[in-house]
């Protein structure tokens, strides 16, 4: 019933993490190098955008994986509810900002990618405004999980913050879409841009699966730097000499 | 009914706060937390009620694994705030109390708050509200008192009574525990001390 | 009845401090008197801004009140008493989302007809406007509970309610204010009002619980 403080599950997992991580750095370098080299050299030129538009090899991947993330954030933290298992804190609190940070690159190479167009560093276009909605909703995650100094609470606070947010997310995605609607100015060019054909189609996937392998390579970076963690703290908690006397 | 607890510990932040706590209680019996501020007797209350969840460690009430939903109807908590509203009367707040008990008299007010039925709770000393706040022990037979330094604000006359309630629930089989940084004169009592902590 | 005694309970605490609504209250009014000197006092501009700046000031007063859903009661011990209460505990919270709900709507009544006529709204925007109360404001105090509950043991920040209610207000907001400016142009407002219903029925049944499983986990 309670929340265990036995390490055995987290430690198969350092070891697990351990043997994945270099294959994941590796990967990650090689799917960089081909997207990169496929982004820059052989994918098509837009007709309004000019080179450009090859920004949105680095942005669009970005947005699916902020939205990958959270999705493993929520599928975990139901499990990690359902289970009572210390992973699924440890991996909620290690992926969060990874997937915020996925998030702030979409953001970032969206208002660079639309600058020459729009004139503006932002502009409230329907997928920039729902990103950056996304990204709050990240910060929320953050904040609330680092408010708590106790792990049990702490996390079973957050779970549920991250479910409802699950929840909000496409709700958002789809009244910012109907905001959007409304108030449409004319000649706002939509960031997406023409129809995706498959020229672009190859090199948008390469960069999805590289930035997917180096997010898993950060993810279990940052798992195993917590399991440490909280092996020192519970270190901690042993030598200190407060229990009652009995 | 006996009320057994084995190996509790339990952990707030980067605190231990108690540890290796085992204890067994029978009808009739009182068991004493002793012990500084700040040494873990209202957080092991508290896990005791079921408001905190232990890090380790059995609860086992007549010696099967306690049920949550069971356990909280048989037990009075009083911690150390009265949960008195200050906008309301002293019969509003008895009122309430039923209510959120599922009490089926009205609570009378006991230990001299009659006359002060219709007063407001802003106007109480902090004795008074202390007493009203015990009103809520004698409501609803519980046969589990947990009491978090009941004591407090007390005066002489107010500590007599308490112990009297404490005495007539012995009586009828009701056992309690009750954490005190005075220490209570109880015969038979058990003790448990807790040892000063470093912040 | 259980239900009309937790009621008349909580609906009574609130009205005996009349204080801090009068204090939400005036901060509504602020918002609304202050716009005029951020944007000029052109009557097109404020007609047209009406239903978004009452909605605005709406959705920031009902940010402040929810101190009044549960942190007091955590505060001087009621919360304990509660938890601990045979009375099953989504109950005991949607009662208190009720009495919220009813005290926001009263107060809104007292500001919402200044408010209109110094921004000079539409008058056939109104019973949108009303009607989107109804069904908004129940949306917010349910969201806020949920956070209010969320955040239980947490000292007080109050940025951080902020930060994590600003996702969740956007969608109503969105669909209140344009349910208003569809009736103000002439067109019919009833596909955002449903949106917005739609936001309370699915709310409204599983908030309650979802309120009650974050308190009881608060005091871990």
């Amino acid at each position: 019933m309670s929340f265990t403080s036995r390490f055995a599950n987290p430690g198969k997992f350092l070891w697990l993490a351990e043997r994945l991580m270099p294959w994941f750095a590796g990967a990650s370098l090689l799917a960089f190098g081909v997207g990169l080299t496929l982004t820059l050299f052989h994918s098509p030129v837009d007709y309004q955008q000019g080179e450009t538009v090859r920004i949105m090899y680095v942005h669009v991947p970005a947005a699916w994986l902020g939205l990958m993330i959270y999705a493993a954030m929520v599928v975990v933290a139901c499990v990690g509810l359902i289970m009572r298992h210390t992973l699924a804190d440890i991996f909620c609190t290690a992926a969060a900002p990874v997937g915020a940070l996925f998030v702030a690159l979409c953001l970032i190479t969206g208002s660079i990618w639309g600058h020459p167009t729009w004139g503006a560093w932002w502009v409230w276009d329907a997928r920039l405004t729902s990103v950056l909605v996304l990204f709050l909703i990240y910060c929320g995650v953050i904040v609330l999980r680092r408010s708590f100094d106790d792990h049990a609470s702490g996390f079973r606070s957050s779970a549920i913050l991250i479910l409802v947010g699950g929840v909000n997310i496409p709700i958002v995605h789809f009244s910012v879409n109907w905001w959007n609607t409304l108030h449409q100015p004319s000649g706002l060019l939509r960031l997406s841009g023409s129809t995706v054909d498959v020229h672009m189609l190859r090199p948008l996937l390469v960069m999805a699966l590289a930035y997917v392998f180096f997010a898993a390579f950060l993810v279990l970076m940052r798992m195993k730097t917590e399991i440490l963690k909280r092996r020192i703290e519970a270190a901690l908690l042993l030598d200190e000499d407060n229990g009652p006397l009995m | 009914m006996t009320f057994q607890v084995e190996n509790l510990a339990c952990r707030r932040g980067m605190r231990m706060v108690f540890r290796n706590i085992s204890f067994s209680l029978r009808s009739g019996e009182v068991l004493l937390f002793t012990g500084p501020n700040g040494s873990g007797k209202s957080s092991l209350l508290r896990v005791l009620a079921g408001l905190l969840p232990p890090q380790q460690g059995d609860i086992r009430w007549n010696g099967q694994a306690i049920d949550m939903a069971d356990h909280r109807s048989r037990l009075h908590y009083l911690g150390h705030y009265d949960a008195v509203k200050p906008e309301l009367t002293v019969a509003e707040m008895l009122d309430y109390w039923r209510v959120l008990q599922s009490g089926s008299e009205a609570l009378s007010p006991v230990f001299g708050l009659e006359e002060l039925k219709k007063a407001s709770i802003r106007y109480l000393s902090a004795g008074q509200k202390r007493r009203l706040a015990l009103a809520r022990l004698v409501v609803k037979q519980a046969p589990l008192w947990l009491l978090d330094e009941p004591l407090t604000s007390l005066d002489q006359a107010g500590q007599e009574l308490l112990k009297d309630l404490v005495r007539q629930h012995r009586t009828a089989g009701g056992m309690a525990i009750i954490a005190t940084h005075h220490g209570m004169d109880l015969p038979g009592a058990q003790q448990l001390s807790f040892a000063g902590v470093s912040a | 009845m259980t239900v009309i005694e937790l009621l008349r309970h909580d609906l009574r605490l609130q009205m005996r401090r009349p204080g801090e609504w009068a204090a939400l209250v005036l901060f509504f009014i602020a918002i609304i008197l202050l716009v005029p000197f951020t944007v000029g006092p052109e009557p097109e501009l404020l007609r047209r801004l009406a239903p978004g700046l009452i909605w605005l000031a709406t959705l920031l007063m009902s940010l402040l009140a929810l101190d009044r859903l549960f942190v007091d009661d955590a505060r001087d011990g009621t919360l304990d008493l509660i938890l601990l209460s045979p009375l099953p505990l989504p109950l005991i919270v949607a009662v208190r989302l009720a009495a919220q709900t009813a005290m926001m709507l009263l107060a809104l009544m007292l500001v919402v007809l200044p408010a209109i006529l110094m921004l000079g709204m539409n008058v056939i925007v109104l019973p949108v406007l009303a009607l989107g109360f109804m069904l908004g404001i129940p949306v917010l105090v349910l969201l806020g509970g949920i956070m209010s509950a969320v955040t239980i043991s947490l000292r007080r920040h109050p940025a951080m309610l902020t930060l994590l209610l600003i996702p969740f207000y956007i969608p109503a907001l969105i669909f209140a204010v344009a349910a208003c400016d569809a009736v103000a142009s002439g067109v019919s407002p009833l596909p955002h009002l449903l949106l917005l219903a739609a936001m309370l029925a699915l709310l409204l049944p599983t908030a309650p619980f979802v309120i009650a499983a974050a308190l009881r986990n608060g005091q871990g």
